[in-house]
């Protein structure tokens, strides 16, 4: 069966980028899809997507071919960052201090699946920085509309919340309702989900910090190049903190940040003080 | 341990870099003026410069033209309340690889020269 015009379709519509190793993905993931569409063919897959006349099917279909996969505090290092380094030297830079709290903190968390990345982000800072969390605004974004409607309610199952969450922290901001955790009113309070797709909506703006994990790893070298250069437009006047994967980088991709470290944790500050100039 | 030339006409300012650097294990040798820092890296062997530019005896733009005479390849970064464009410009006409504006908080000055280090 043909793939070519229908991965192409998917990579102008969604910026997902399916490698030759990827493929197989179509086949294990499309399958039920198209027998519900009664779809024979990729190429009508693509046909139905490129008509854009039914919003339903192409969400289902980025639902699809998505990972989802996360949990709470994965790579716990970057949580520690957070809380021990990226919010300290922010408050300091601003002059932030419990008597006096000048500007809100505003995050955006890319790709964020089912929600447990900006929940995690505001649970440090409730824990960490308990003055700081009512000026704390964390927008949450992914493409996917099924993973925003179900990250809304808050509401985890057991191996959902048991990986990853520590016991006194499931304790504290969980409650256990039959078989599931429903997570505490405050906390989803500061987190605001949205749909978004990275290659044709706008991008937000005024951010301190922007967490863009394992999502650049969909994208094409030129599509992550367009991409990392609009969220530094979306940071606060092209200043702060952009937090990459683990095992994903800037290299190649722009100039002039400074990679910082704070234990095992690895991320991007971007700041006018310091300037990169590049040899001929 | 990678060795570091730090120059800046003033003691406190060295001195900070100093303990910063060294606090990270670096070795540091301090210069205070263009002309010292010029005649410390002809005798000296590094792996970094970190120059001041406004400075008596000799400035920082002077000194870094005048290394580049002679070494090529040592990296150099400034690091200066300095933070006009045109300022931006001339030193990276004179040969310099980065731009630090003071004050420097220490633990991302650290990691600015581990990166370039590791560059």
């Amino acid at each position: 069966m043909e793939h070519k015009q229908l991965i192409q379709v998917i990579q102008n519509m969604t910026g997902v980028f399916l490698t030759d190793d990827k493929i197989y993905l179509l086949d294990s993931r499309l399958n039920q899809l198209m027998k519900e569409y009664n779809l024979k063919t990729y190429d009508e897959v693509a046909l139905k997507l490129l008509q854009k006349d039914d919003s339903e099917f192409y969400h289902k279909l980025v639902d699809k071919i998505t990972t989802h996969e996360t949990r709470f505090f994965r790579d716990e290092s970057i949580f520690d960052a957070l809380a021990k380094q990226i919010i300290p030297e922010w408050l300091e830079k601003n002059q932030i201090s419990k008597s006096n709290i000048t500007k809100k903190l505003n995050l955006w968390s890319i790709g964020c699946s089912y929600g447990q990345e900006p929940y995690s982000i505001a649970i440090t800072i409730k824990e960490n920085h308990p003055y700081l969390f009512p000026h704390t605004k964390i927008l949450a974004t992914d493409i996917s509309k099924d993973v925003i409607e179900r990250a809304k309610k808050g509401i985890y199952t057991d191996f959902e919340v048991n990986r990853g969450v520590p016991d006194y922290i499931k304790n504290k901001y969980f409650t256990k309702i039959d078989n599931e955790y429903k997570l505490d009113e405050e906390i989803k309070s500061i987190v605001e989900f949205k749909i978004h797709n990275l290659i044709h909506d706008p991008y937000p703006y005024g951010f301190d910090i922007i967490l863009c994990r394992n999502v650049l790893i969909y994208f094409d070298l030129n599509t992550k190049k367009e991409v990392v250069r609009k969220l530094i437009r979306s940071l606060n006047n092209n200043e702060g903190i952009l937090i990459l994967g683990s095992s994903e980088n800037l290299i190649n991709l722009v100039d002039n940040y400074v990679m910082r470290e704070y234990g095992l944790a690895r991320y991007y500050e971007f700041t006018p003080s310091v300037t990169f100039f590049k040899r001929n | 341990m990678p060795h570091i030339l730090a120059v800046d006409d003033s003691q406190t300012m060295r001195d900070a870099v100093k303990e910063t650097l060294e606090s990270a294990g670096y070795q540091v040798t301090v210069a205070e003026n263009g002309l010292d820092g010029l005649e410390k890296f002809k005798q000296g062997k590094f792996d970094l410069i970190i120059a001041d530019i406004n400075m008596p005896v000799m400035d920082g733009i002077t000194m870094i033209k005048e290394i580049r005479k002679i070494n090529t390849e040592v990296p150099i970064i400034t690091l200066t309340t300095e933070s006009e464009e045109s300022k931006k410009q001339e030193g990276r006409n004179a040969g310099a690889d980065g731009w630090i504006v003071k004050p420097f908080r220490p633990a991302q000055f650290l990691d600015i020269i581990k990166q370039i280090l590791e560059e």
